[in-house]
């Protein structure tokens, strides 16, 4: 493996050197025009269709967010930070637990939920939002759909010329070589979409820090997860030979670099987020919660905890990721962050019943019924408002 | 691992792959006749034609899949109508129809259920072991929606991918066959039909067709791929 490895990652420095990009665009693609349809003769027709096909799933898929508030909020962002394509552009809101958002050739944006509860202001929200509008306009699929074809092209006439040679490392040689070639040009349609989406941020009046804030965020959270530095070097050669997008570190430092020449907002930022989310956002969290990553979403919880107007959802959550965890003296202080939740604001009624719930089974029952009582008050038309009552009778 | 190895295997794959055009699983061999003349409703066919490049990649053709749905659909309707089995076609429905959610999970759990069939269902697959060697594979009760809105007894779905080997695959699976005496792989057509009784959800009949030719770019070739696919249809 080592030596193979090394040969190919030398040869794909060396054809590294022969990639050159037209100014203004890692792909030498034109930027799609308002209205744009594509032929349906072309290579780009059959992606549209893909993505055609994919957009109507996830239009029907229950996943999607159907929130009014939210989705009025990224409609408008959409169309602040890309006028020109506002009628092109279609947000989804999708239930997806994890930090991420996309952008469909065909105009079709899908903004994860893990995303939604991971920025911290509107500006935050919109930077990933314009880097996936860059995906759209600059059409990096198209191109890194035909980059993919012309290099797994090349490698196969290479590959059947190096099998004559009969040597397995020269015969394979092609094939690893085309295989960094795309992961190379898709880092470098990143890096285009980092810098014209920060610039779309800027232009719609957004915080120009927001773009690095938010990688800043995500990397904060990454090692959370990881107390200890576990890859060793060579994991991290592979791993930056392979990867498709630039390491998080690289992209805050640019676009960090690029918001300090930059400069403020005359005007205030518009920050909707938090008022947006106010609906869905108790089941974002608690999504997160079942992901079992407990490190990162207590680091992720404790952050928002520091300025959130809603802190009774937050610690409900926090609840929930230590009673789902139930270790040793997990139910006590899960108990604890319920009680905490009881008495801030935001909390959902469902804090209450598990204070009570917790209670009465440590045979405290009238501390229970206090709080069942507190329930009932909260939740008058709850569903499990006979058993609470038989509980409250006994 | 070695190229021309990894040749070899795929030129094996490939032979297995022609040996036989269809391969069926069923429950039964005719319609339940509760109704003198049973009604199968036919569902909008799931079908992309694609062109295979040279590196090895599918690429989606819109044109030639737009033509395939078309010359599939008639080609459908006119096998059917030659076996005079009567049947209809499934009318889309308006996205705020109430049935429109459970025709669209239906569509989904049917392509879930058929991908597993084509992966589990079919030697050299071991077959799952719930299934204890048995054809038993259903969509559920909510098919009755189909059956009472549309007064059909059965409902076929049909899902096909067809691949045709680009200028440039043939030239390189020429000199794959001129250096080392090998065959690349190249275009297919893969795909199946199923029949579904909508009163209990059973899949009652399971065609499977992977073969190396079959087009469905013109009309004449797509009743024979019809023809092929259609092959033993309870009747």
């Amino acid at each position: 493996m080592k030596p193979r490895l090394l040969l190919s990652l030398a040869a794909a420095m060396l054809l590294a050197g022969c990639v050159t990009h037209e100014t203004g665009s890692s792909s030498g693609i034109a930027t799609v025009n308002p209205g744009y349809r594509p032929d349906v003769k072309t290579d780009e027709a059959g992606i549209w269709l893909t993505a055609d096909k994919a957009e109507a799933d996830l239009r029907d898929s229950a996943n999607r967010v159907r929130d009014p508030a939210l989705n009025a909020l990224v409609s408008d962002m959409v169309c602040k930070l890309a006028a020109e394509y506002c009628g092109d552009l279609r947000p989804y809101v999708v239930r997806v637990p994890h930090f991420n958002a996309t952008a469909s050739p065909n105009g079709a944006i899908s903004i994860w939920s893990g995303l939604l509860i991971r920025a911290r202001t509107e500006s935050e929200l919109a930077a990933v939002v314009g880097h996936e509008i860059t995906h759209y306009a600059r059409r990096h699929t198209l191109a890194r759909f035909r980059n993919a074809r012309e290099n797994t092209d090349v490698a196969a006439v290479l590959g059947l010329l190096g099998a004559t040679t009969g040597v397995a490392q020269i015969a394979e040689l092609p094939h690893v070589i085309a295989v960094g070639n795309i992961q190379a040009f898709s880092r470098d349609n990143e890096r285009e979409s980092d810098e014209e989406g920060f610039n779309r941020l800027v232009k719609a009046g957004y915080e120009p820090s927001a773009a690095a804030d938010v990688w800043k965020r995500i990397l904060d959270l990454k090692k959370a997860k990881h107390e200890f530095e576990y890859e060793s070097y060579e994991d991290r050669t592979v791993r930056l030979f392979v990867a498709s997008h630039p390491p998080s570190e690289e992209r805050e430092k640019s676009l960090r670099e690029l918001a300090e020449k930059t400069a403020k907002p005359t005007v205030p930022p518009p920050d909707r987020l938090r008022q947006a989310l106010v609906g869905v956002r108790l089941d974002f969290l608690l999504d997160e919660v079942k992901l079992g990553q407990f490190r990162e979403s207590k680091a992720l919880f404790e952050l928002l905890l520091k300025d959130d107007p809603l802190p009774g959802q937050i610690y409900y959550a926090l609840g929930e990721l230590y009673r789902k965890r139930a270790k040793d003296d997990d139910e006590l202080v899960s108990m604890s962050y319920f009680h905490q939740a009881c008495e801030a604001m935001g909390a959902p009624p469902e804090a209450f019943r598990m204070v009570a719930t917790i209670r009465w089974r440590r045979g405290e029952k009238e501390l229970a019924k206090e709080y069942f009582r507190r329930y009932l008050n909260a939740a008058p038309d709850a569903g499990d408002r006979d058993l609470i009552t038989h509980y409250l009778g006994s | 691992m070695f190229t021309s190895f990894r040749l070899v295997l795929v030129a094996a794959l490939a032979l297995s792959v022609s040996a036989c055009a269809t391969r069926t699983l069923s429950t039964t061999d005719k319609l339940t006749r509760d109704v003198a003349q049973p009604k199968i409703l036919l569902m909008p066919a799931d079908v992309e034609l694609s062109e295979l490049t040279a590196g090895g990649l599918t690429e989606l053709n819109a044109d030639w899949t737009l033509s395939g749905q078309r010359n599939l659909k008639a080609a459908l309707n006119e096998h059917l109508a030659k076996l005079n089995a009567r049947f209809s076609e499934y009318q889309p429905l308006a996205q705020d129809d109430p049935h429109y959610d459970t025709f669209q999970q239906l569509q989904k759990l049917h392509g879930v259920t058929g991908i597993n069939i084509q992966n589990y269902a079919f030697p050299p697959a071991p077959g799952l072991p719930g299934k204890e060697g048995k054809f038993n594979w259903a969509l559920g009760p909510a098919t009755t929606m189909l059956a009472e809105s549309t007064d059909s007894q059965y409902a076929l779905f049909v899902w096909l991918r067809d691949s045709y080997t680009s200028s440039g695959r043939r030239a390189l699976k020429l000199a794959a066959a001129i250096l080392f005496g090998v065959q690349m792989e190249g275009g297919k057509q893969v795909g199946y039909a199923s029949l579904v009784d909508l009163k209990t959800g059973e899949i009652v009949w399971f065609n499977l067709l992977a073969r190396e030719s079959g087009d469905l770019r013109d009309l004449a070739s797509a009743r024979e791929s019809v023809d092929t696919l259609l092959t033993g249809l309870p009747q």
